[in-house]
């Protein structure tokens, strides 16, 4: 990894395509920029000294927070209720796009 | 005075003597809300608000109107955390908090605007409009919680209730002249809060005064078995804290030298004199250089973010990802990009090492002093459209108060300075030590008291 790190359309493009970001041409470009620009003030933080430093992941330092394995039938949604918001469904069940494409053969 | 006005306190007190009714105060208040409209307070207004309170009179909050930030889930009432994902989404279940406040008597007056997910510090990035700043509609109310900071301040609510990741309570209470309270980390559920960070979201009271902050925070705050990260601390009655002797008290005051304008400087460190007059000891303290903290913030929020909004796939509920606006597309793509391999810990590791050296300076900074003061904003509320085009308009604003909250500190922003000729607002900002609420609370009750603004 050089120290000169950029984004390029390409990376920028990837990302989109990880985090399911439908994304156009000039938006490519606009974010490439911006995130150039987010970068600048990242890379801030490589001039301090971490190496003896350990990571804080949590900060109140709460520990093993556990639960019984119950089931809680006031915390439950009914079918309906589960499925009042969706946009659409089908006896009862959501319906989902389709992610496997017939190929002919 | 119109009964809109009133804090929470007195017209809990006045209902209680019968100087006034509560149908009183709902007309009032409803006339106050249609009189706003220009200024985009609130999304969705809560028709049913009159009968609910008729029903909760009996109890502590006496069935008054209380503003709710639109990213706590109320089931059956529109919730859209200002995003057309969420455009038409209708809660199946309620958030902690505003299950407390229902409990406790209290009635969701309406959901009040915020920047889209809470990303922003202006009220500008909603996807329905940005709210204007009722003490002077040229100027924003800041952000994220802009929306229940504005219906205070225009007295559309008698107190609200907002949620803090980075500066968005204390931020947006500093440009509209309010009371805002971040509280601990883990205080407050995060139940129902659609999620931003959620290693630093915590929910708080936007209020007219102290009083009022604190005796909100009693109701909403304790541990709850349906958010892991909420504390099982036993909860104190805050209000205890009010009217108190702060003699002796020691205050570190820090971001003294960080590049502020010296006239904001000038009149802030005025209005801290006067608290060395009741007795309080006040010193300059040298702390680790907030700008790091923008870096880190910047990180770990999208880092955060990018997982958090993850589940937004329009099947369940809510429309497809297409839906996202710009702002929350940059943000959960470079979260996404800090998370992923090879890149994971050049950024994200290194941003959560940063965040142990500042817990490791606040750690030093509260064996000197009781509590910690800085200004809350660099300045008075912008003007509309200042956050057009700047890649990190909220991480500077909110620069001085993103320490605090990524090592999960309480803060309050107290009012401290109005501007006669815009009626614009500065604000201090009070940090405790964890779980020491009730000392700010005592320093901010105390100040308001001597200021009178």
């Amino acid at each position: 990894m050089s120290k000169q790190f950029t984004f390029s359309h390409n990376l920028v493009q990837h990302i989109a395509h990880l985090a399911s970001i439908p994304v156009d041409e000039t938006e490519v470009a606009s974010l490439t920029q911006a995130f150039n620009e987010t970068l600048e003030i990242i890379n801030s933080l490589q001039s301090l000294d971490v190496k003896r430093v350990e990571a804080t992941h949590h900060t109140t330092d709460l520990t093993n927070v556990l639960r019984p394995d119950r089931v809680d039938k006031s915390q439950m949604f009914s079918q309906k209720e589960a499925l009042a918001n969706a946009q659409k469904t089908y006896q009862g069940y959501f319906v989902v796009p389709q992610v496997i494409k017939n190929k002919k053969v | 005075m119109k009964l809109n006005q009133l804090t929470l306190t007195d017209a809990i007190k006045g209902l209680k003597e019968k100087k006034f009714s509560l149908s009183e105060i709902y007309a009032d208040i409803n006339k106050v809300i249609a009189e706003t409209k220009d200024l985009n307070i609130y999304l969705t207004i809560n028709d049913k608000a009159k009968d609910q309170a008729s029903k909760q009179s009996s109890l502590p909050l006496a069935g008054l109107p209380i503003a709710v930030k639109d990213n706590f889930l109320t089931k059956g009432l529109r919730t859209t955390a200002s995003s057309k994902v969420l455009d038409k989404f209708i809660p199946p279940y309620e958030s902690t908090v505003t299950q407390k406040i229902k409990e406790a008597g209290g009635v969701v007056v309406g959901k009040t605007n915020l920047d889209a997910w809470a990303h922003g510090s202006s009220t500008e990035t909603s996807d329905y409009g940005r709210t204007l700043n009722p003490r002077n509609p040229n100027h924003l109310p800041g952000g994220s919680s802009g929306g229940s900071a504005a219906a205070v301040a225009a007295d559309a609510a008698l107190a609200a209730i907002g949620s803090e990741t980075a500066g968005s309570i204390r931020q947006p209470a500093a440009w509209c002249g309010i009371v805002g309270l971040k509280p601990t980390y883990g205080r407050v559920s995060r139940r129902g809060v659609i999620a931003m960070a959620s290693s630093t979201d915590s929910p708080g009271p936007m209020t007219k005064t102290v009083a009022d902050a604190a005796l909100l925070l009693n109701h909403i705050s304790g541990h709850d078995p349906y958010d892991a990260t909420s504390s099982p601390k036993n909860v104190p009655d805050f209000t205890q804290a009010l009217n108190k002797s702060v003699q002796n008290l020691k205050v570190g005051y820090i971001y003294h030298d960080v590049g502020i304008d010296t006239n904001i400087v000038n009149i802030f460190e005025k209005q801290l004199k006067k608290l060395e007059e009741v007795g309080v000891k006040v010193e300059k303290a040298a702390a680790f250089d907030p700008h790091h903290a923008i870096g880190v913030y910047t990180i770990i929020q999208r880092a955060e973010v990018s997982s958090n909004l993850n589940r937004y796939d329009g099947i369940r509920y809510g429309h497809d990802r297409s839906y996202f606006g710009d702002e929350a597309k940059k943000r959960i793509m470079l979260g996404t990009f800090a998370l992923s391999k090879g890149y994971a810990d050049k950024y994200y590791l290194l941003a959560q090492k940063v965040r142990t050296l500042f817990k490791q300076d606040f750690k030093k900074l509260f064996q000197k002093y009781d509590l910690l003061i800085s200004l809350t904003s660099p300045g008075f509320a912008k003007k509309v459209g200042a956050s057009k085009g700047q890649a990190a308009f909220g991480e500077l604003e909110d620069m001085l108060l993103e320490p605090s909250s990524i090592v999960g500190l309480p803060g309050i922003n107290l009012p401290v300075y109005r501007d006669p000729e815009t009626n614009l607002y500065l604000g201090a900002n009070i940090v405790a030590n964890y779980w020491d609420e009730e000392t700010m609370i005592k320093l901010a009750d105390a100040w308001e008291k001597e200021l009178k603004i």
